[in-house]
């Protein structure tokens, strides 16, 4: 095992120059980031400029080509053992939400705990319970996800996300495939998770009431470059480069 | 800091393991080859058989009905074919055969699958069930059996055309049918007591019970695709171009159909690759396509492995022959940014 | 004053035969002369079936019952046959009933169990040649398409495989086999076993092996495209969450592929059930085969129509019905209850 840094102030997540192609697609261009422990980043920009495949980079969804990343001081290289390590220690909730429809949200959420860390079905199942009354629909337990509103779904796939108590949660856009009346649910849950557990999040979203409410740090990107970093308030009150101006007006004018 | 990457040990390396992987399959699957090629020769000489490849060349001896045309492999010319000929050129000549039934088969399938097609969206309470009935009885039924039944109980049982019975015809002598086969467009006459056909388009009935038959049993499962095609252009296209004004039959032409002709064709073409493959079938009812012929050649060579393996070759070639046509028209088809 | 709007049911349309008839069969005058002439013709030709069926010579099928279901099997054993069949329809019957009532399917994959097995031991003295008829045909439908399972599930996950090796070798196992005719297989077993081991492998475990061979790379395809109905977003999503890749498989792609497949499958066996028939070709006594060689008794020569009439008739019996069952099945899956 890779040696442990001392964590604090150290940073969580390192990006250092990375680049990643997709065939001849160059599709990040030198992404340099650092995250603390517990803050949340909220990375936005036009699609196709490479925020997701950032940070599916980050739990190795996506093999970075060049430059470093580190996590938790573990750096995601081709070694199997460093990838399952951080794998469990950062949580993913997908736009599409990908519940397994076969089995129930109870099982959803404790399928990996019994599996990957060999917990006994007990504690699995407790946890998976709390869990679920965390994000508000306890009694749906036994449900499958077909029976599930798309705003309680996305909020099972972060407790599925949550059970193996990461230490990083990474969100893919996740409110965009929601009917307009169910973001607010999701929307208040991660919210819960920012201030009441502080966990340190990575947010690629559009819901910029979310960004001003809850953000550390808000990160603008284009064509697979950082444009522009900096506090919410800097963000939407004072934005230096011309393209985030343009992006911004854009989306700020619902 | 973390200790910069050297490369870690290969167990633990992903892509290392993958390359280990594939090299473990390789070495387990040659050696299972070279195993059944070993145990596969140690039973050759056991029964004393030979692989001898050049058999090919020795001529035939033998004549079927159906082998008419054939290919010199020498100067590449096209010949009668006869029994002095080689058993490739006998081959070849069957190979022909299978070719004419294919297309043949192809487009009545075509056609009667278009009419059935048609037949299964008409809002006509009875032709929509009888075209229905036709579907499934041809599909719930294996494909032998009907080319039996076209042949035994069609085809065989038709007039004789002597005196007692004569021959069948229709729309004034354009088509004569007999037992022994039909013609289009011949002239009846007399020999030896019974009546003959000169001249016009001859086919025997082993030829045309196994067209029928093919073309038949095929055009059900294209109807069903021709149907399925239509329906699956969503609503809202035919919606929208009513809305702006079309009539039923404009946008059935140039909105619907447009778009149904790219569901239809990867199946539509799979489908005339399954008819001829099935035309090998042809052997149950004794028509000299590629697969008799070959059948003949074995039994009469003795080299039965040996003729095999140009069997299977060539049916492997026909089909990658036609799903390469396939994924050409596929492809032009396609809409730009699909 | 706001009023509660109340759900009323729709008004009751009362559709007599004639304004029924007018819709659907005259409505305008194309489809009216349709119906009038497709019912002309189909009057005409059903009295002429119509007559021939009361007048035929139905003794080639009442007076030789035993032979059509069981073939050859000897007298003193035909109640092993009757036993099994009883069973057979006992455990389909309640099956039914019991899928009706919730029964949990693991129950009735017990009930099957326990009926296979009894079925096995009650044929275990029976050699495989002396099995004939519709029973044979069915054997032959189950033993393959059961054999060729497990086989056609490896060949299918490894035509997905990530190893571009492994990935190569099940494509070229897969396409080469469904490149080539079915018939082709089975005579390629029956002439390679047969040459390489003597004549002492029976006829009926060659035809198996054929049909085996054959059916595994339709069941590898069919597995292919049930692995690729799973989609991308379950394997990140079960790997993000730290399953490893054979959990992965286990766990949530198999499980929702093998449930995805079981329209495909039913389908792939109600096709290698028509399919058996071809076995008559390589000599077989499947159904199609007693018919052929009851022809050939002087007091059946003429007899063609009646046997392959009921050939047809059977066929389509089993595969309507199965058809059938398989479409009231995918309905019910497709309510995903549990």
């Amino acid at each position: 095992m890779e040696q442990a840094t001392p964590r604090d102030g150290q940073p969580m997540i390192v990006l250092e120059d990375v680049h990643k192609w997709f065939g001849r697609l160059h599709v990040l261009r030198g992404i340099t980031l650092a995250i603390r422990a517990g803050e949340v980043i909220v990375v936005a920009g036009p699609s196709g400029s490479g925020k997701s495949t950032m940070i599916r980079c980050i739990n190795r969804l996506e093999a970075h080509n060049k430059g470093r990343i580190v996590v938790d001081g573990i750096e995601l290289t081709d070694d199997l053992r460093n990838i399952d390590a951080v794998r469990s220690e950062v949580g993913m909730v997908f736009q599409s939400f990908n519940l397994f429809p076969h089995l129930t949200a109870l099982q959803n959420i404790s399928l990996a705990p019994t599996q990957v860390r060999k917990w006994p079905h007990a504690r699995a199942e407790r946890i998976a319970r709390e869990l679920l009354a965390r994000v508000g629909i306890p009694e749906k337990a036994g449900a499958y996800p077909a029976q599930l509103s798309g705003g309680q779904q996305q909020r099972v796939a972060i407790a599925r996300a949550l059970a193996m108590q990461p230490k990083i949660m990474l969100f893919d856009e996740p409110t965009s495939a929601l009917d307009p009346e169910m973001i607010q649910e999701v929307l208040d849950v991660m919210k819960g998770l920012a201030k009441e557990m502080g966990m340190t999040m990575v947010v690629v979203t559009h819901e910029m009431g979310f960004a001003r409410e809850v953000a550390d740090r808000m990160v603008f990107m284009d064509e697979g470059v950082i444009i522009e970093e900096g506090t919410p308030e800097h963000f939407f009150t004072n934005p230096k480069e011309d393209r985030t101006k343009l992006f911004l007006s854009k989306i700020l004018h619902q | 800091m973390s200790r910069s990457s050297h490369a870690p040990p290969f167990w633990r390396n992903a892509r290392a393991l993958s390359i280990v992987a594939q090299a473990l399959f390789v070495v387990l699957l040659v050696a299972g080859v070279w195993a059944a090629k070993v145990a596969v020769e140690r039973s050759m000489v056991r029964q004393n058989i030979r692989l001898d490849w050049g058999f090919i060349r020795q001529p035939a001896g033998f004549q079927l009905t159906a082998l008419t045309w054939t290919v010199d492999l020498d100067t590449f010319s096209l010949k009668q074919y006869s029994p002095e000929d080689s058993y490739a050129e006998a081959m070849v000549a069957g190979l022909f055969n299978t070719m004419k039934v294919a297309l043949l088969g192809i487009a009545l399938a075509l056609l009667f699958g278009l009419i059935v097609g048609i037949a299964r969206l008409s809002r006509n309470w009875l032709v929509n069930r009888l075209a229905l009935i036709y579907v499934e009885v041809l599909r719930n039924t294996p494909l032998l059996v009907q080319l039996f039944f076209w042949y035994f109980v069609v085809f065989l049982q038709l007039p004789t055309g002597s005196p007692e019975n004569p021959a069948l015809t229709l729309f004034n002598n354009l088509l004569i049918l007999t037992n022994r086969g039909l013609a289009i467009g011949g002239t009846l006459t007399e020999r030896f007591g019974r009546q003959a056909v000169d001249g016009g388009y001859q086919m025997t009935s082993e030829f045309a019970a196994l067209v029928i038959g093919l073309a038949v049993y095929t055009s059900a499962f294209i109807a069903e695709i021709i149907r399925g095609g239509i329906l699956a252009v969503p609503r809202g296209q035919m919606e929208a171009a009513r809305s702006v004004g079309m009539s039923y039959r404009g946008a059935l032409q140039l909105i619907v159909l447009p778009q149904a002709l790219r569901i239809i064709i990867p199946p539509l073409g799979n489908q005339c690759l399954n008819l001829t493959k099935n035309s090998s079938l042809a052997i149950g009812i004794g028509f000299a396509d590629f697969l008799t012929s070959a059948m003949t050649v074995a039994s009469q060579s003795f080299r039965a492995l040996e003729t095999f393996t140009f069997v299977t070759l060539a049916y492997l070639a026909m089909s990658l022959a036609i799903s390469a046509v396939l994924n050409v028209i596929r492809a032009r088809l396609a809409l730009p940014g699909s | 004053m706001a009023t509660r709007a109340v759900a009323l049911p729709p008004p009751q349309e009362r559709l007599t035969p004639l304004t029924w008839a007018q819709r659907n069969l005259f409505d305008g005058w194309l489809n009216a002369a349709l119906t009038l002439g497709v019912a002309a013709v189909l009057g005409w030709f059903g009295a002429i079936v119509w007559r021939w069926a009361l007048s035929a010579h139905w003794e080639i099928v009442t007076h030789n019952l035993r032979l059509w279901i069981v073939g050859l099997l000897p007298l003193a054993e035909i109640w092993r046959a009757w036993w099994a069949g009883g069973l057979m329809v006992a455990a389909a019957a309640l099956t039914i009933v019991g899928a009706r009532a919730g029964v949990r399917p693991r129950v009735l994959f017990g009930l099957w169990g326990g009926t296979i097995l009894a079925v096995a031991w009650l044929f275990s003295p029976i050699r495989l040649d002396q099995i004939g008829g519709l029973y044979l045909t069915l054997l032959l439908a189950v033993v393959s398409i059961s054999a060729s399972f497990p086989i056609g599930v490896v060949m299918g996950m490894g035509r997905t495989s990530s190893l571009p090796v492994v990935r190569l070798f099940s494509t070229a196992y897969i396409e080469g086999i469904r490149g080539i005719p079915l018939i082709t297989v089975l005579l390629w077993f029956s002439i390679f076993v047969s040459l390489l081991s003597g004549e002492t492998m029976p006829r009926v475990a060659r035809a198996m092996i054929g049909m085996t061979v054959f059916a595994s790379a339709y069941v590898g395809e069919i597995m292919r495209a049930g692995i690729q109905s799973v989609g991308r977003g379950q394997v990140e999503a079960a790997r993000a969450v730290g399953l490893s890749g054979w959990q992965t498989m286990a766990f949530i792609v198999l499980p929702q592929a093998f449930k995805n497949m079981i329209p495909a499958l039913v389908g792939q066996f109600i096709s290698l059930f028509k399919d058996t028939s071809l076995t008559v070709i390589i000599g077989l006594s499947d159904l199609l085969g007693i018919g052929r060689s009851l022809l050939a008794l002087t007091e059946y020569l003429h007899d063609v129509r009646e046997v392959y009439v009921f050939a047809l008739v059977v066929f389509f019996i089993f595969s309507y019905v199965m058809s059938a069952g398989s479409r009231a099945l995918e309905r019910k899956l497709g309510l995903g209850e549990r």
